[in-house]
């Protein structure tokens, strides 16, 4: 007997898209960086373009998809890591979530990518906190951390921006 | 085109092989209360979970070294000190044979300056204890008595694992090596387990093997009166130091200070010295040699040195002077040389 | 390059204000020294931060020792023990890294130690 699944054309975008983002995030998980935590988070540039084409649902499958399958395959699911990771993924969809019920706010890819990266180091420092190291040196290191994560987002934001132009101007 | 796909998500697989070696950044600092001091043990390039295992595996080995080598607590060392008082052979372990054996050459190389076998006068002068004594200190008459017995290590006499001792006037007291021998102990554990960086530093006298990546292990010498490092050394292979001072444990008594390295020939505490601190790859003999080379003070430290093959030395007397063999000088990078009176002995 | 709408130009300045705002009230006080770890018998007890004066008394196996916290450092300054070598040591300073009377089995280090000497030999 053979399994017949029929995927919806919204299966196939977040399969497509997820695929792209997981393989963004594994390769860049190669890369080494200057301390545990810091990353470019390239792959949330396939979650942004996923928003602006297909809306918050697909984002948001993409998002956690991504998380789930990148850590099964580098290896760290269930893992510290992955805890963090969720957690940042998590806030930063909730963080969209929040933007797509404020329409009225007319923020570009630019700002919402900002807001998400802020939202996701800022979960990440809360489960740190909480959970592995309740510390209050801790609260050290997370202005240098959310800078980081600005930047990155900023950076983020304005390639999703580009993609997106083209995909528009192609499509 | 269907290959080509295929290969380019098999070699993402690859990537992820890759082993990612996150570097160790952090050195294992740990710490430990046992043996009446506090013992801090540093490892670098392990990982935290082996790192904490092997810590508390070393706990347990010297809280049992604490049992053993007590001269005070029911265990090993008071067993033995029992058994010779009652003058006649009876079998002893060979863990103690082989500290009896290798602390009885340190003894007549330091012309038996060193000398576990006084654990009698030791304990006359109640510094073995835990608690420290307040004074006042031993009767001369009770000291000389000891003394006149002349216990040494060679009136321990080994045959296979039975031992017989010439005089029943001998305790052993191993408070000069045990924490040498202890550390020793420690570092080949840590060996045996694969680990080529470590620190074991017992109450200020450490060990040190490998280095802290490409940094060598930084070591400071405190000063023996105030609370900063006079001077520094740094070891990148296989190297103790052991200081021996008048600061360590002491009291005083009317006016005078009592310590707890005692001079086996007059049965006070050796008073030409206020430190020796002594570089050599084994903890044990370091130990031994400091505490000999403390007693024999400024006038002697050389030639004992020289005896019992310890070549990297600093002694400073009882005026603050510093000696140090050229070897130690060339090691050792003093924090405030001008401040300082340094003679550097020559051979 | 796209247009910034007015709504990308405020949340990025808010954001960038309040990075700044943390950094300058985190960087004021010396963290490094802020805070200190004090062991009884081996185990951490008290996480204890010099930036608030006061006197305090920790029971030890010998009896009370007391700690003296001002102008962000700490000493001891009566403890139950014949040497009163950790009396003697003054104040806790980043070179030693360590005051402690062993007999009363109480130790202090810096939470942050600043690494200068990997051991000292004493």
């Amino acid at each position: 007997m053979q399994l017949r699944l029929n995927p919806s054309v919204k299966d196939c975008q977040i399969a497509a898209l997820t695929a792209l983002a997981i393989g963004i995030h594994v390769l860049e998980s190669v890369l080494p960086s200057p301390m545990p935590g810091i990353k470019p988070g390239f792959a949330n540039i396939v979650t942004l373009i996923a928003f602006a084409s297909y809306g918050f649902e697909v984002a948001a499958w993409v998002s956690l998809l991504r998380v789930l399958v990148g850590s099964l395959i580098i290896g760290t699911f269930l893992s510290p890591t992955f805890v963090l990771s969720f957690s940042g993924a998590v806030a930063s969809i909730l963080m969209l979530w929040v933007i797509t019920k404020w329409q009225w706010l007319n923020l570009s890819l630019f700002g919402i990518a900002l807001l998400m990266a802020m939202a996701h180091m800022l979960a990440q420092f809360v489960v740190v906190y909480w959970i592995f190291i309740p510390h209050s040196v801790m609260l050290n290191i997370l202005p240098v951390m959310l800078l980081i994560a600005m930047i990155f987002g900023v950076l983020n934001g304005i390639i999703a921006q580009k993609v997106n132009e083209k995909l528009k101007a192609t499509c | 085109m269907k290959t080509v796909k295929v290969l380019a998500f098999t070699s993402l697989f690859w990537l992820c092989a890759c082993e990612k070696t996150e570097p160790e950044l952090a050195v294992f600092k740990e710490q430990m209360f046992v043996m009446g001091t506090i013992i801090d043990v540093s490892i670098y390039g392990e990982s935290e979970k082996k790192s904490q295992k092997m810590f508390h595996d070393l706990l347990k080995d010297f809280k049992y070294m604490q049992a053993s080598w007590s001269p005070t607590r029911k265990g090993g060392l008071r067993r033995l000190n029992g058994l010779i008082a009652l003058e006649s052979p009876f079998t002893i372990g060979p863990g103690i044979k082989d500290m009896i054996e290798h602390s009885t050459q340190l003894s007549l190389q330091s012309e038996g300056l060193f000398n576990p076998a006084l654990g009698k006068l030791i304990k006359l002068w109640k510094f073995s204890q835990e608690e420290l004594p307040k004074g006042p200190p031993p009767a001369a008459d009770a000291i000389n008595k000891i003394l006149a017995g002349n216990p040494k290590m060679t009136d321990l006499v080994i045959t296979g694992l039975i031992l017989e001792s010439r005089t029943p006037d001998l305790a052993v007291d191993f408070g000069a090596y045990a924490k040498g021998y202890g550390v020793d102990k420690a570092i080949e554990y840590l060996k045996s387990q694969g680990v080529h960086n470590a620190i074991i530093n017992a109450g200020g006298d450490l060990r040190a093997i490998g280095s802290k990546g490409k940094d060598a292990w930084h070591i400071g010498i405190r000063h023996p009166r105030e609370n900063w490092a006079i001077a520094s050394i740094k070891i990148q292979a296989d190297e103790s130091v052991f200081t021996s001072g008048d600061y360590e444990r002491f009291y005083e008594y009317e006016g005078k200070r009592y310590h707890h390295i005692i001079d086996p020939r007059t049965g006070y505490p050796a008073d030409q010295s206020t430190s020796v601190t002594v570089l050599h790859h084994n903890a044990a003999i370091a130990d031994a040699a400091a505490t000999a080379l403390f007693v024999a003070g400024p006038k002697d430290w050389q030639r004992i040195a020289k005896k019992m093959s310890v070549t990297h030395v600093m002694l400073i007397d009882k005026n603050g002077k510093i000696f140090l063999t050229p070897e130690m000088q060339e090691r050792l990078q003093f924090t405030q040389p001008e401040s300082l009176d340094i003679t550097v002995v020559s051979h | 390059m796209a247009k910034l709408t007015t709504a990308d130009k405020i949340v990025f300045f808010v954001a960038f204000c309040g990075i700044a705002v943390l950094f300058s009230y985190l960087g004021s006080s010396a963290t490094s020294d802020r805070f200190v770890n004090v062991k009884v018998a081996g185990e951490d007890r008290y996480i204890v931060d010099l930036h608030e004066e006061k006197t305090l008394i920790l029971a030890g196996e010998l009896g009370d020792s007391q700690l003296q916290i001002q102008q962000g450092k700490i000493r001891f300054i009566h403890s139950p023990c014949n040497t009163q070598y950790c009396v003697r040591s003054g104040w806790l300073n980043q070179t030693m890294g360590l005051i402690a009377c062993l007999p009363n089995k109480i130790s202090v280090h810096f939470s942050e130690p600043s690494n200068l000497y990997d051991a000292i030999n004493f």
